[in-house]
């Protein structure tokens, strides 16, 4: 009765303010599910260099260069000591792709030897045939290598609908295969990225049109790894390398790592939001119902019961706006899991009952009524000294945050205190701006309109509860501006990078990747009209220490631009990806030495950029310094740039001709950036979208407890129109408020959020993939979120206004 | 006549209250002594700031005296916890407001029905005290009602008909008049002297003289002190 009587009728009378609430926390635990879920998706999708066989692999070995020819399996596979030697095939390739070769989704193809037992993979170590050990089901051999079988995780067949026996397309250099779904792995595989797609060696190899060819060998020891190391370096006498694997340090993976602490981080702010509208929703609810409290405790109520009513109503809001929020967020991202939708509910039922603990015990201390004046209200006014200290702590809380996002440590603490902090820092600088603002208002002169005049003392004397709104209305803004700003400054880097990294407009290659091109290719294609100028390139894989780098060495000649200039004494120079940069420590002017089967080739670092072209690092020379260094003159693939007017099209089709009939892959730059980027670009527009509906649930909570505070006000405001002032004053002055408060909201929000995005991008960062992104604020997108947050803010008044002016100017309270 | 003061509803003995303002400690109360015996109706008056709130909430248990002693049915207020004190409230007093203080959430007969509710009684005894003091204050026929139908005086004998359904020891009336015109007023006493005739003992904070009048004797504060 308790409950029906605090909460019933106050949710049956006021029922869009319940919905607010419910809806706030709704939306919280959206974005939260959301940005968890889309992160996790984007980094599958994006396929991260994962080592598959890492774990119980004991020593890969690598070519210098590009792949192993076949014979060094039987170097390394009969060798004392070795226990197994397993050839692996390892490519990017599209899979779900028409017969023509549009559309898909990235993976990788891995080739390996399905027939024994694979190391590594968790749950498949029994000795029965290829990875179904587990599930007790056989592969047919035959099926396996006869019918281009191939075995793909659950994720994978489910997202393209396969099932055993289903057939699929594999793009790979231009080339469609067409595969047989010979089984599927259990969604509980571990070892297994979910967009990897096994075949048989010999498949692999047919398909890469890599025929004597692996990529590398994963060998395991019979005995101690260290001592089969010499032996096996021994037996392969210099033609490769022996690598212990490691799991590599992927530049998207750090990418992405980076982009994903911010996210989490901001979801946490999400749901932070959510919670102080539940926290404004519950606070309002009890000052409308201070009276009935008032008189329960007069009764004889326990206080305790007073409680738990109040926070019951902020859990039924929690329950509610979980459940709606795992809906939310399902149009978002498809959620699969019924676990994921009781995470939904237990996330609002925790976040609403710890924002509701703190107004039910405020409600539980309400003086027992005895000869109640209802209808006033006594503003909380806080004291100079404490104003300053609230103002102190603000700034204390945002210089910790900053210390914490630039610990190296991605631990929760770390990940989600350094936002925490800046919310807590925003919240406690609301009350000394308020106040602030609050003198400037009162002290206008007498030339300014009674309307403002009267907005100034109201404001300098408003309650808390303004002020909890205000901050979901500041942290919402904030939320939005650091979304916008950290995406709008990753996409600007990572399309800045897709254009300039993946330089020129056709990459040509031989098919097959084991080909070359002559020396005189180069000029044919440049004699092609329209053909601006070609850069020949060759790549070769190696070391850097115990780092896996690919140096690439380039035409400087034909280039527009040089790497660098040669140092003193004629030393090479090379760029240097800004990720292996750091993984290197180093910088413009240092020294690299780089692994060759000849001898260690020393570089000079005369440029740092960006690079997130693949897993290993990238090193930028001149084709001459790699041909002295590797003694390979070899061309592997061709950039071009074309005149902008020109057809690319026919450009292609003169190039298929002049090299006729020599089988080539050309791709268009242009598809490759898109793709690159659109995943980035969904995941960012995903985020944008959140972000924007969280701050327009904030703004309507400010809007309701605005609204709400008027309706508490009505008996001044009647007195206010007994003593002369006119409805329109009256209306002015409430405009003139909720505007107040609306810019107030934003403006802090504003500078808070820009300034997290900047903490992020200069000081988090560097420490977490270790280099900065430069940040870039989308001032339009910015502008809107603003202007929407201060609309809708304004609708208070206008909510408001009409019920407050219903009370007799005459009625006694 | 010699009194059985072991009998008396209120014993109270040079009770003091002093509250701390910015202007420095405030005597609110000053050697308060009085007693009330069951049945007895008394009328508390005194101009505005003289003590009466005070001491009315004090003596519905809602503040505690300063110093001085308090006996409420019996009980040494000073003594009692505050969960104590909340228990004594509940059971042994009945509050009627100026403002009726009802809930806008509850029927009437919910209204009526709260103090028996928090005393955790059964639900046939509570139905059967509830119809029995609506039928007392006569306004059994508004059972169903929302207190937003109510007029004023069906308000305030909705108020007073929770304040009796328990049977407190004690009813306090903080200005039962206040909101109401003179002839529902003139009501409201009339209810009330009833109930004090068939046994219950009421206390009357008020301004009104016709109120005062009804009431068996009067209490007069000013400026924080006693007299009869």
């Amino acid at each position: 009765m308790i409950f029906d009587a605090l909460v019933g009728g106050y949710v049956r009378r006021y029922a869009w303010r319940a919905l607010t609430s419910i809806v706030a926390i709704a939306l919280g635990v959206a974005t939260a599910l959301s940005l968890i879920i889309a992160n996790a998706q984007t980094i599958r999708e994006l396929g991260s260099d994962r080592e598959l066989f890492a774990r119980g692999v004991d020593f890969q070995v690598l070519p210098f260069g590009r792949r192993l020819p076949q014979t060094t399996l039987a170097r390394v596979r009969y060798l004392d000591g070795v226990a197994t030697a397993d050839p692996i095939i390892d490519r990017p390739v599209t899979i779900g792709v028409t017969s023509a070769g549009a559309g898909g989704d990235a993976a990788r193809l891995v080739g390996a030897d399905l027939l024994q037992p694979l190391p590594g993979v968790a749950g498949y170590d029994d000795g029965r045939p290829g990875p179904f050990a587990r599930t007790g089901s056989f592969i047919d051999p035959g099926a396996l290598i006869g019918t281009s079988g191939a075995i793909v995780s659950s994720a994978t067949a489910q997202r393209l609908g396969l099932q055993r026996g289903s057939s699929f397309n594999a793009l790979l250099d231009a080339r469609v295969a067409r595969l047989r779904v010979a089984n599927v792995l259990p969604a509980s595989t571990t070892g297994a990225d979910s967009n990897v797609v096994f075949v048989d060696v010999g498949t692999a190899q047919v398909i890469a049109d890599e025929s004597g060819a692996f990529d590398r060998i994963d060998v395991v020891a019979a005995g101690s790894p260290e001592a089969l190391r010499p032996g096996l370096a021994a037996a392969l006498g210099g033609v490769a390398r022996v690598v212990v694997p490691a799991p590599r340090d992927d530049s998207l993976g750090s990418l992405t790592t980076g982009i994903e602490a911010t996210f989490g981080a901001l979801a946490s702010i999400g749901l932070a939001v959510g919670g102080l509208l539940v926290y404004n929703a519950v606070g309002t609810s009890i000052a409308l119902r201070r009276g009935d409290i008032g008189t329960l405790l007069a009764l004889g109520v326990e206080p305790a019961s007073i409680v738990v009513t109040f926070v019951g109503e902020g859990a039924a809001y929690g329950a509610l706006g979980g459940f709606l929020g795992a809906a939310l967020a399902d149009f978002a991202v498809r959620i699969d899991d019924i676990w994921v939708v009781a995470l939904a509910v237990v996330l609002g039922i925790g976040v609403a009952v710890v924002a509701s603990i703190a107004p039910a015990l405020a409600a539980a201390r309400i003086a027992p009524a005895l000869s109640a004046r209802q209808g006033s209200f006594n503003p909380a006014r806080e004291g100079k000294s404490k104003l300053i200290a609230r103002a102190l702590a603000g700034v204390g809380a945002f210089a910790f945050g900053t210390v914490l996002a630039s610990h190296p440590s991605r631990s929760l603490f770390f990940t989600f205190g350094f936002p925490l902090c800046f919310a807590a820092g925003t919240v406690l600088l609301i009350a000394p701006l308020w106040k602030g603002i609050g003198t400037v208002l009162r002290s206008l002169t007498a030339a300014a309109p009674p309307s403002l005049r009267l907005a100034g003392v109201t404001l300098n004397a408003t309650p808390q509860r303004i002020g909890v709104a205000l901050a979901a209305l500041s942290i919402a803004v904030f939320a939005a501006v650091a979304f916008d700003s950290a995406s709008s400054s990753f996409a600007t880097a990572l399309h800045a990078w897709a254009r300039d990294g993946i330089a020129g407009d056709i990459i040509v290659r031989p098919a097959g990747n084991g080909g070359e091109f002559d020396a005189g290719v180069p000029a044919r294609v440049r004699a092609i009209p329209g053909v601006l100028f070609v850069i020949a390139t060759r790549t070769i894989a190696t070391q850097v220490g115990s780092l896996s780098v690919n140096v690439r060495g380039e035409d400087e000649a034909a280039r527009p631009f040089t790497i660098g200039t040669p140092a003193a004494g004629g030393e090479p120079v090379a760029n240097v990806g800004a990720q292996l940069a750091a993984a290197l420590h180093v910088r413009a002017g240092d020294a690299v030495v780089v692994r060759t089967a000849r001898r260690d080739l020393r570089v000079r670092v005369a440029a740092v950029q960006p690079d997130f072209s693949d897993s290993s690092g990238t090193i930028v020379v001149a084709r001459g310094t790699l041909r002295d260094a590797f003694g390979d003159a070899g061309i592997d693939a061709l950039r071009l740039q074309i005149d902008k007017r020109a057809n690319p099209t026919r450009i292609e089709n003169a190039i298929a001709s002049r090299l006729a009939p020599r089988r080539i892959v050309m791709v268009d730059t242009n598809e490759l950036r898109s793709r690159f980027t659109s995943v980035f670009d969904r995941t960012f527009a995903l985020v944008r979208r959140l972000a924007a509906l969280v701050v327009t649930i904030a703004a309507l909570g400010v809007a309701s407890a605005f609204a709400a505070f008027v309706l508490e006000r009505r008996f001044e405001l009647a007195a206010l129109r007994t003593i002369g002032a006119s409805r329109a004053t009256i209306a002015k002055m409430l405009a003139i408020e909720a505007l107040v408060i609306a810019l107030t909201g934003s403006a802090l929000g504003f500078v808070v959020g820009a300034g997290f995005a900047a903490v992020q991008l200069y000081v988090t960062d560097p420490v977490a993939i270790g280099f900065a992104i430069p940040l870039t604020l989308p001032l339009q997108a910015i502008a809107a979120v603003l202007a929407g947050a201060i609309l809708i803010s304004m609708l208070a008044p206008l909510l408001a206004a009409p019920a407050a002016f219903r009370i007799a100017a005459d009625r006694k309270p | 006549m010699k009194r059985n003061l072991s009998r008396d509803v209120i014993r109270s003995v040079a009770i003091c209250r002093t509250y701390e303002s910015a202007a420095g400690p405030v005597e609110a109360l000053r050697d308060v002594t009085f007693n009330v015996e069951p049945g007895e109706m008394l009328a508390l008056r005194g101009p505005s700031g003289s003590g009466k709130s005070t001491l009315v909430s004090i003596l519905a248990c809602v503040d505690r005296p300063s110093s001085g002693r308090l006996e409420l049915a019996g009980q040494d207020v000073a003594r009692l916890s505050q969960r104590a004190l909340r228990h004594l409230r509940r059971r042994t007093i009945g509050i009627v407001f100026q403002n009726f203080h009802l809930l806008d959430a509850l029927t009437v007969r919910e209204n009526v029905s709260l103090p028996l509710v928090l005393l955790r009684r059964d639900r046939t005894e509570i139905a059967e005290r509830v119809d029995r003091v609506l039928e007392l204050v006569g306004v059994e026929e508004l059972a169903g009602r929302y207190p937003a139908k109510l007029s004023g005086g069906q308000a305030q004998r909705v108020a007073i008909a929770r304040a009796v359904v328990h049977q407190p020891a004690l009813i306090l009336a903080d200005e039962p008049t206040g909101n109401l015109d003179s002839r529902t007023g003139d009501e409201i006493v009339h209810l009330l002297r009833g109930i004090a005739r068939a046994g219950q003992t009421i206390v009357v904070a008020t301004h009104a003289d016709t109120v005062a009048a009804a009431c068996d004797r009067t209490l007069w504060l000013r400026d924080g002190m006693a007299s009869a």
